[in-house]
């Protein structure tokens, strides 16, 4: 019966990829026939897992990308599908029909509010544990039952990879017995002596409930913490960004090439490194890394009428990819104009919650000439802005029409901070 | 005279954009309010103060504030019945309620608030109980009580007793809703001619008013 199952997902798979809608929906359908169907497969040796609330796609791509250029057989769900449906597609296409997986590992990118369902089904031997952070409300409840969630999905013998800086998924590894490897950046040009941000998620220590404190902060409420009463502290780090110039240095050893300083990028990079180098040579991965960074659909830079112009895409509608866009912004120097804009809050929920323009850091951008708001949500983005910037320097624009007009009357470099997909409606405004 | 704002739990209570509210404040009354940003094991001095807020965060930040503020019990009772403002918004009103789960609460009103698994979520708009303003939010609560004051006349939901409003409503309440933030300046300053004049924030509430899934919600 399962075969029949594997088969007709097969099937479905090669057709749903002729209209476009492969990466998901044979995965479903297979699902709906046989909840079981999971046990049927053999998996590979390895079962590689990355988990977290942000970095998950970059990260997982990478480390499928240099365990297959260094001659391993990988599968990775390579389309961002990161549900049930999604990794069950990955599956029914990377297996022959009798369920057997040919190949040294699969890497998964995992949504983390649905670790439980799915670990349970591939039993990761690597978890790799990004971040927790909060979310949009609809989406995730909080980060506290997002916390839950993984707790509840880790099996005891995978081994984690966890990311040393944030106390939420430090905590969360702390609990298992399990094998653990802990990555960290190092103090560096871009770090804060001190939490700046309002909008932080566990600043308190989880075994005493005292006030964290930090040696210095990389970024939110990520960096060198500890506890000033008890021993809860960041642990020990087995692989550490030990500089950062145009490059990072891994281990005072490794260096990799940044096309630009953003701070997810360095620890989606560490995480990828910190997790490649238990499986093949650091200086492998160390190659590979360098190649592959410079593949990046998040940001663009160009001149345009003379004009510098940096574009940064954000994926998710949430505080945590825009703050770190506005950290970006924030060390340029000059005077700037910004351009803020979306589309839509959720493509998921219909909600219309703007909450979390609130946990946006804005105010610690300095020299604003003009921020131009564009979309259906111009006012909500004004209406933030306005509570620390004057009403002339903030301009609202229902599309990007008209957008070169706009920036003629602005100075500075233009910073555009969009949606996946609204990069080609502002090169359209502007006229490129 | 200088208004006096404590804005409570700044660092536990601060889940959903939270600090929009004291922002938007500040940003109002300038250097005729002095906002206090206070946390646990910090002195409260709710005799000193004019306006109170407290907003919304996980369950277990909501039980380490309780056993701070459960040491300013009476001054809190005094507080709300000498008519000062005091608003608490998402899971921090619960406080105020009998019990939290099997935790005693500060006991001031009289609902008991209880835990569950799954998150719920709805949108709100509604009328305040005296029509003064039709207010928008959302509500994201992985607990709810059984208070039966309803400060919102369309939805069971909220409660307000003199100055005191309490509501599972998160986020930046006073930010998203110009005219309800209008009346608590007016109030708060004893100004009744003070009219807000930020055109953003009033056409943001417009737009949201005039979203087309908000139409469901009307009477």
């Amino acid at each position: 019966m399962y075969i029949f199952v594997i088969i007709l997902g097969k099937i479905i798979s090669f057709l749903s990829k002729l209209i476009g809608r492969g990466s998901s929906l044979p995965g479903v359908i297979a699902y709906k026939l046989n909840s079981n169907i999971f046990s049927k497969f053999k998996m590979p040796k390895y079962v590689i897992a990355v988990t977290g609330s942000s970095g998950k796609t970059s990260t997982s791509y990478m480390i499928y990308k240099v365990l297959k250029n260094n001659g391993l057989k990988i599968y990775h769900n390579s389309k961002g599908s990161n549900l049930l449906g999604g990794i069950l597609t990955l599956i029914i296409n990377s297996s022959n029909i009798f369920g057997k997986i040919n190949a040294d590992a699969l890497v998964v990118e995992v949504d983390e509010r649905f670790t439980k369902m799915i670990f349970d089904e591939i039993k990761p031997t690597h978890i790799v544990l990004l971040n927790i952070t909060r979310d949009q409300p609809p989406r995730q409840g909080n980060y506290k039952s997002v916390y839950q969630i993984i707790k509840e999905s880790i099996n005891k013998d995978a081994t984690l990879i966890v990311n040393a800086d944030d106390p939420i998924v430090t905590t969360l590894s702390k609990e298992f017995d399990n094998e653990k490897v802990y990555f960290g950046i190092c103090k560096c040009k871009d770090s804060f002596d001190d939490l700046e941000s309002f909008a932080l998620d566990m600043v308190y220590c989880p075994k005493c409930n005292t006030k964290l404190k930090y040696n210095y902060v990389s970024f939110s409420n990520l960096g060198d913490y500890y506890c000033p009463k008890c021993d809860f502290k960041r642990p020990d780090l087995d692989f550490e960004i030990t500089s950062v110039t145009d490059e990072i240095t891994i281990n005072n050893k490794y260096n990799i090439k940044v096309k630009y300083d953003m701070l997810y990028l360095y620890y989606n990079l560490l995480a990828s490194f910190t997790c490649c180098s238990l499986f093949i040579d650091s200086e492998n991965v160390v190659k590979e890394l360098n190649d592959i960074s410079f593949v990046n659909d998040r940001y663009n830079k160009f001149v345009f009428d003379n004009r510098n112009i940096e574009i940064i895409n954000g994926k998710n509608e949430n505080a945590i990819s825009y703050n770190q866009a506005m950290n970006y912004i924030r060390n340029k120097k000059g005077i700037k104009t910004i351009v803020f804009g979306f589309e839509y809050i959720s493509k998921r929920y219909p909600y219309q919650d703007v909450s979390w323009l609130y946990d946006i850091d804005f105010e610690f951008i300095t020299d604003v000439d003009k921020f131009v708001c564009v979309g259906p949500w111009k006012n909500d983005l004004a209406t933030r802005l306005s509570l620390f910037l004057p009403e002339d320097k903030i301009i609202t624009v229902d599309n990007y029409d008209n957008l070169n007009q706009i920036l003629k009357t602005t100075k500075g470099s233009i910073y555009a901070v969009l949606n996946m997909g609204s990069e080609i409606l502002f090169k359209k405004g502007i006229g490129e | 005279m200088k208004l006096t704002i404590a804005y409570l739990y700044y660092d536990l209570l601060n889940l959903c954009g939270e600090n929009g509210n004291i922002k938007v404040l500040k940003s109002i009354l300038k250097d005729k309010a002095d906002i206090k940003y206070l946390t646990i094991d910090d002195k409260k001095e709710f005799e000193k103060y004019d306006l109170v807020y407290i907003g919304h965060g996980i369950n277990e930040n909501v039980k380490l504030a309780l056993n701070d503020l459960k040491k300013y019990k009476n001054d809190i009772e005094k507080y709300i019945e000498n008519n000062k403002f005091f608003i608490s918004t998402g899971s921090s009103y619960e406080m105020f309620g009998k019990k939290i789960d099997d935790v005693e609460a500060l006991n001031i009103f009289d609902y008991s608030s209880k835990t569950f698994e799954k998150n719920e979520v709805f949108e709100v708009n509604a009328f305040v109980d005296d029509c003064s303003s039709t207010i928008v939010g959302i509500i994201n609560r992985t607990s709810s009580n059984d208070n039966k004051k309803n400060y919102f006349l369309s939805i069971n939901e909220g409660i307000k007793y003199k100055n005191f409003i309490g509501t599972y409503l998160l986020g930046p309440l006073l930010v998203r809703n110009p005219e309800f933030l209008e009346n608590l300046i007016k109030k708060l300053t004893k100004n009744p001619d003070y009219k807000l004049e930020n055109k953003f924030a009033i056409n943001a509430y417009n737009d949201t008013l005039a979203r087309k899934k908000y139409k469901k919600y009307k009477d």
